[in-house]
């Protein structure tokens, strides 16, 4: 049974609404086919000239823009508390893994977290070894995948916790949104979204390196604008009023990255790095790298300047080390996960596998490596040759895959081609974590806009929506 | 403060606006000559001299055998091959301006975007003669509107002189080229100067400068070699003449000085030192040492003050 976000069964067996939903079905419903198009058009026009677009790869160099929904997710208080509650003790727990496996591996001696799992993880990053980084923060910004089952049960399927994009999405979501239908979003008391921007600068500013010492000077490293985030790397550094640079623009002199200004050299303190670990230092990781900046790990390692992300957080969203996430927060935290994972098994389990590969036309298996939607298989959705292609693949090698049941996303009311029809949903909030740990009252949530489908991604075709978490 | 990087995407940005422009420009003129009665030569040197002016000359022969309106107005508009076709300078325009993206309004950097997305539309368009004026004032009016989107919506600060720099260095370059091709393909037979069809190819040269009314306004009316070149060369309030680029140039160079704590950088010194030259310079001393010579002297100086600009701005070194 699929969770319907907007309507329900009451006792009497009779189909209602939702009360969260009330409004916005009354308002639904007062729309004729013609507005809801013109509408629908309004905000694509909108995006278009805020210059809202992802690069897509081909001759023209076209930006496309991701399809918008305009009608709102909404989240109670109460279920927001949850979902914020367990993202914050989320981050809490990754950071203080990170913290632990770069430095004494308390968890691994513990025999909480197999030790092969972690040392044997090409995420693994042995530059980090030893190293001491500001306030023990390794993923400063994390953005949890948060799907909902049913009435009271929200999960957390996947932390991301290198470089997390979407948020100029929830940005300008809403900025459409109460352009477009103001009498709506007044009618409910939705928590606002728009400082964001804010909290980020201060969480880079409190995590200056120890050498640092006048006002930090943050910058934001993107690979470029062929990159099909860089409107949110440019949108998101307007917005802290950071210079935006690339690679070339940074180099390392003595003990201190400077970058290259109309005035000389200028030291850059804190970097908010929107490049992958790979590409950062040609003197450290891939000396092929033409977007990294050769010696600034050097730099790091001394406390001249911090990196954020720190390299080598990735380790924690891969996933088979995401299984382990309600146990470090036990380990950690001494608590009890808020949030739920979602059942997961590794396929190098020996006792798993038969089960496994019995089952996969009712199971979703994903590459552990693997992300944007891509190299997996959603068992009740795939062929048998398909299944049977898959299977040969797991055997091969079987560490590289893991399984989890075919999740029943929640559906939301959704305008498809006039009309309003249910699509899966799920949700990215965005957790800051510097000095304070801060999570937006809101978050991109994401809609798979073919019909049954359960891929989200933008890079699949998913599209968005604007996200009202209510404040009382 | 600048990233050196985004002062020259700035400075680039327009230098290549600047450039499309100015091709429209001698597009249209080729087009208009293209009506008039043949010459003994036919259109040909007409359309040559403009894939001169252009830098367009070698490329397009290396690629093109035909030498008619159409293939040639195709390859100065809308060939992605050619560098310098009008395209391709938008292209580079819109793409530097996304590179420093920060640094500019979301005005100016949609009026970037539009013309770039309108003239690539243009260029799906089926090719009919006729419609080479009507395209190159479209292609003249994107321009006017992003130039406008500057002056409106821009801080006055470095962006705004680093944006300056790029058209008035483009315009001193391109104003003085075209001026030099035209004395090359007009003065050699020195028996026809000052006869009538002297007079015809002065006029185009008026035209493709955007001159032909301002002229008119700022003298008598009858067109000589040398009030031509007084105009072109030494008129302070025309904008495409080449005191006048001086002068704008000198201006932003200045408003970089101050912002930047009043350091006099080398491009500042040089530009008005030329600059100072030219206050003092008659038309009658331009001719007596050659026109040639001392537009390609000119030519050079600009160059160099580009390279200045360029070491002490661009490089992000002290």
């Amino acid at each position: 049974m699929i969770f319907n976000e907007m309507l329900t069964t009451n006792s009497k067996g009779k189909l209602t609404t939702r009360l969260p939903y009330v409004k916005v079905n009354n308002w639904m419903q007062s729309m004729k086919v013609a507005e809801i198009k013109k509408k629908y058009k309004d905000a694509q026009n909108l995006f278009e000239k805020l210059g809202i677009t992802f690069s897509v790869y081909n001759d023209l160099e076209e930006e496309r823009m991701l399809p918008f929904d305009i009608i709102p997710r909404i989240i109670t208080s109460k279920e927001w508390s949850t979902i914020e509650n367990g993202i914050k003790q989320r981050s809490l727990a990754i950071n203080a893994f990170l913290n632990d496996i770069y430095n004494k591996g308390e968890i691994l001696s513990a025999g909480v977290i197999p030790k092969e799992i972690i040392y044997t993880n090409p995420a693994f990053e042995k530059e980090m070894v030893g190293m001491k980084v500001p306030g023990k923060i390794y993923s400063h910004i994390i953005g949890t995948d948060i799907v909902r089952i049913d009435k009271d049960n929200f999960f957390a399927l996947e932390d991301n916790c290198r470089t997390p994009s979407g948020v100029s999405y929830m940005l300008e979501n809403r900025e459409v949104m109460m352009k477009l239908f103001p009498d709506l979003f007044k009618s409910y008391q939705v928590s606002p979204v728009e400082n964001y921007p804010k909290k980020l600068k201060e969480t880079l500013v409190s995590l200056a390196p120890l050498k640092c010492e006048n006002e930090p000077v943050i910058v934001l490293l993107t690979p470029g604008v062929k990159n099909s985030a860089y409107y949110e790397h440019s949108f998101l550094s307007d917005l802290m009023g950071i210079e935006l640079v690339e690679g070339n623009d940074l180099f390392v002199n003595g003990d201190f990255v400077y970058m290259r200004t109309t005035e000389g050299p200028k030291k850059v303190d804190v970097i908010y790095r929107r490049i992958d670990d790979e590409y950062l230092d040609p003197l450290c990781f891939n000396p092929n790298s033409k977007i990294g900046i050769p010696g600034i790990m050097n730099v790091y390692r001394s406390g001249g300047v911090t990196i954020c992300s720190a390299p080598g957080s990735g380790i924690a969203d891969d996933k088979e080390v995401y299984i382990y996430v309600p146990k470090m927060i036990e380990f950690y935290l001494g608590e009890k996960p808020i949030l739920n994972n979602i059942e997961t098994w590794s396929c190098g389990d020996t006792k798993k596998i038969k089960f496994i590969l019995e089952n996969l036309h009712d199971l979703v298996i994903k590459e552990v490596h693997g992300s944007g939607g891509y190299g997996m298989l959603i068992g009740p959705k795939s062929t048998k040759k398909e299944i049977i292609n898959f299977k040969k693949k797991i055997m091969n090698n079987p560490r590289n895959y893991i399984a989890q049941p075919t999740l029943k996303l929640s559906s939301a009311p959704t305008v498809i081609k006039g009309k309003i029809s249910e699509r899966h949903v799920d949700l990215r909030p965005f957790c800051l974590s510097g000095k304070d740990t801060y999570i937006t009252q809101g978050g991109l949530t994401r809609v798979a806009m073919k019909e049954n489908s359960l891929v989200v991604n933008s890079s699949q075709g998913g599209g968005v929506k604007d996200t009202w978490v209510l404040t009382g | 403060m600048l990233l050196s990087r985004s002062a020259e995407n700035l400075f680039w940005a327009n230098r290549y606006v600047e450039r499309a422009e100015t091709l429209s420009r001698l597009l249209d003129v080729g087009y208009r000559i293209s009506l008039l009665p043949n010459t003994e030569k036919g259109h040909r040197g007409e359309w040559k001299s403009i894939l001169l002016s252009a830098g367009s000359y070698e490329g397009y022969y290396s690629k093109c055998s035909e030498f008619d309106q159409k293939t040639i107005s195709n390859y100065l508009l809308f060939d992605y091959e050619n560098e310098s076709s009008v395209i391709s300078c938008m292209k580079k325009a819109r793409d530097n301006i996304r590179s420093a993206r920060t640094r500019v309004t979301s005005d100016v950097w949609q009026s970037f975007n539009q013309s770039f997305q309108n003239i690539n539309r243009y260029k799906k368009l089926t090719y009919k003669s006729e419609n080479l004026p009507t395209l190159c004032n479209s292609i003249k009016q994107e321009i006017n509107l992003l130039r406008g989107a500057i002056e409106n919506t821009q801080l006055e600060n470095d962006g705004f002189a680093f944006l300056n720099l790029g058209y008035f260095v483009e315009r001193a370059d391109s104003t003085a080229r075209l001026l030099d091709v035209k004395y090359f393909v007009l003065l050699p037979s020195k028996e026809i100067v000052g006869g009538e069809r002297d007079n015809t190819e002065w006029d185009i040269l008026l035209r493709a400068i955007s001159a032909h009314r301002a002229f008119g306004w700022a003298y008598d009316g009858k067109q000589t070699p040398s009030k031509i070149a007084h105009f072109l060369i030494l008129h302070p309030e025309f904008p495409r003449s080449l005191i006048y680029s001086l002068k704008k140039i000198s201006i932003n160079l200045g408003r970089l000085k101050l912002l930047y704590g009043g350091r006099s950088s080398l491009a500042d010194v040089r530009v008005r030192k030329i600059l100072s030259k030219f206050y003092d310079l008659e038309v009658e001393e331009i001719f007596a040492g050659g026109l040639h010579e001392f537009l390609t002297g000119f030519i050079s100086e600009i160059n160099e003050i580009s390279s200045l600009i360029d070491e002490t701005y661009f490089k992000g070194i002290k």
